[in-house]
């Protein structure tokens, strides 16, 4: 297995756009993780205030709130660390070397592996940069900070990176299909803001379970909106095992999809 | 070698079939390949060699039929141990030469150090840093031969490999070729150059539409009768020469060149003593080089017309 990580490394390490999205991506998760203090702040100097509340007091960097709150946050900038994925597999597709690969000996599930073994490396880079950023901003805002406080939600943690894992898994699976980088990054772009959405919420408006069902929305689910426990008391954090088992779903239908075109399609 | 007189079977192809749909590519294709030859698989563009080669190499899928190396069913572990450039050579064009053979080290499990050795034999050692994207077509093509060999491979499948290359490009990776052969390894060549094939090969086959429809070796074909291109200053001399020698079968007149067909039983020593006794020196002799060419173009004929 850490062969096929090197072969992955070796592949990308040289490779300017990786590194530049990768930098984007940190930039984007650290600066959207520290925004929401700031927003805050700004409403308050502006004198916004809601049933009287100051906004500065409302806990968003709380143990054990901050963990749903940055994970779901965190999910927002998927679509970066996906380009790098869909970069690795079309690149292979344009310089033939997924085909020079298998013929050097790699084989088919080796190759599947080494790309799998990059979108799980990204999705824990993702996680652990979220962490990290948690840990610092919980502990010099937070009012509690017990061990218990700060582990209670902290699964938010791992279940971002499965929910990141899976959108990149969609991701690689639509590059395989397509093998074009350009073509491929419209199209997702283009389901996931566009066709999912409006599918999904025409689906959803007549047949709620149904509509829940489509696969960026199943994946999305993982990870409720947080934010309005602070105005309507109420927002679900935890994953419920209907939702996990919908993204489950998927996970299997992707990686066998994947799986399939690397090992019955002609390279 | 236990006392046996099998051959080294290096690869079998038992009844290989490749469709796309209606359209059959390579149709019950049986082959074998023994060690130490130099195989050469000729045919038209088109007429399933690529395809033939990818089966082999695990890149394109199978309809029916199998293959084996060294005995063994086909599988990664054996393809490590073989070096193979299909069609154009295939690398990552914004590393340099020595980071995509590092990527190759890894995938055959072959040390690094081999690298350079590599690099070396083709003459690529000093432009190792720049990047491949920089290449020239020829470069491209020496460096997929030096890949290739980063496994110290016992069998090379070459397909195509002068294809696009200049004159000086060809001369080299041929040379590359013979030298390669000498040392023993079994080569794979796939080409629809005939003079290239007969040049450097020793067993042929020839494919058409995904059908071999030949297989023999290249010295049988110098058995068959010598064909020569003799040139004199002393035309007539040599016209008359041609008409009266038994040896000469038939021969035919083409400007100043003289087309003759030789007998089997006659060597070229003879008929050069016989030359000069007739007190005639050639100022051109050539052995015929299109020899291929010709039982090619026969074979292709008989099996259009079959």
């Amino acid at each position: 297995m850490l062969r096929l990580i090197r072969i992955e490394f070796l592949k990308l390490k040289h490779n300017r756009a990786l590194w530049i999205l990768l930098a984007l991506y940190m930039v984007c998760l650290i600066a959207i993780s520290f925004s929401g203090g700031v927003i805050l702040k700004v409403m308050a100097g502006m004198g916004i205030s809601y049933q009287a509340i100051d906004p500065t007091v409302i806990p968003i960097y709380d143990f054990e709130d901050i963990w749903q709150n940055l994970a779901y946050l965190g999910y927002f900038f998927k679509i970066f660390p996906a380009f790098l994925l869909i970069i690795s597999i079309t690149n292979e597709f344009s310089y033939k070397t997924h085909r020079q690969n298998i013929i050097d000996g790699l084989s088919r599930r080796e190759f599947f592996l080494s790309k799998l073994s990059f979108a799980s490396f990204l999705a824990l880079l993702s996680a652990g940069l979220l962490l990290l950023l948690g840990l610092i901003l919980g502990f010099s805002n937070s009012s509690v900070t017990s061990w218990e406080a700060i582990t209670r939600n902290i699964f938010f943690i791992p279940v971002h990176a499965f929910q990141i894992l899976l959108f990149f898994l969609f991701a690689m699976f639509l590059a395989l299909l397509i093998r074009k980088s350009g073509i491929t990054v419209v199209l997702l772009l283009m389901y996931a803001w566009f066709l999912e959405p409006i599918a999904a919420g025409i689906t959803e408006y007549y047949y709620p379970f149904l509509g829940s069902l489509f696969p960026l929305e199943a994946i999305g689910n993982l990870i409720h909106f947080p934010f309005s426990k602070y105005v309507l008391m109420y927002t679900q954090d935890f994953v419920s095992m209907a939702d996990f088992s919908k993204a489950m779903g998927w996970c299997g239908i992707l990686i066998l999809g994947i799986y399939y075109q690397l090992v019955k399609r002609d390279f | 070698m236990a006392g046996t007189d099998q051959p080294d079977v290096i690869l079998s192809i038992q009844g290989l079939s490749k469709s796309y749909g209606k359209v059959s590519a390579v149709s019950d294709l049986t082959l074998e390949i023994t060690r130490g030859q130099v195989f050469g698989l000729l045919g038209p563009n088109g007429s399933g060699k690529s395809t033939t080669l990818g089966m082999i190499l695990g890149a394109v899928n199978p309809s029916g039929g199998t293959y084996s190396w060294f005995g063994e069913t086909g599988n990664h572990r054996l393809r490590r141990k073989i070096g193979a450039i299909l069609e154009a050579p295939c690398f990552y064009g914004y590393l340099s030469a020595e980071q995509n053979l590092r990527i190759v080290c890894e995938i055959k499990k072959a040390d690094v150090s081999r690298i350079d050795v590599v690099l070396e034999r083709v003459g690529l050692l000093a432009r190792k840093n720049d990047d491949f994207k920089t290449y020239s077509l020829g470069m491209k093509q020496r460096l997929a031969i030096a890949s290739s060999l980063l496994s110290d491979p016992d069998v090379l499948i070459l397909d195509e490999p002068t294809n696009g290359l200049d004159p000086k490009g060809i001369a080299d990776i041929r040379e590359l070729i013979v030298s390669l052969a000498n040392e023993g390894r079994t080569i794979v060549l796939a080409s629809h150059l005939l003079d290239e094939v007969q040049r450097i090969c020793t067993d042929f086959s020839v494919l058409n539409f995904g059908k071999k429809i030949f297989q023999g070796k290249v010295s049988d074909l110098a058995l068959e009768k010598k064909q020569l291109e003799l040139k004199c200053d002393d035309r007539e001399g040599l016209e008359r020469f041609l008409n009266q020698s038994n040896a000469v079968v038939s021969f035919e007149k083409r400007g100043d060149v003289f087309y003759a067909a030789i007998d089997d039983s006659c060597t070229v020593t003879d008929f050069h003593r016989s030359l000069i006794d007739a007190g005639l020196v050639l100022s051109q002799y050539n052995q015929s080089p299109n020899m291929l060419e010709k039982k090619f173009l026969e074979i292709l004929k008989t099996e259009n017309h079959a």
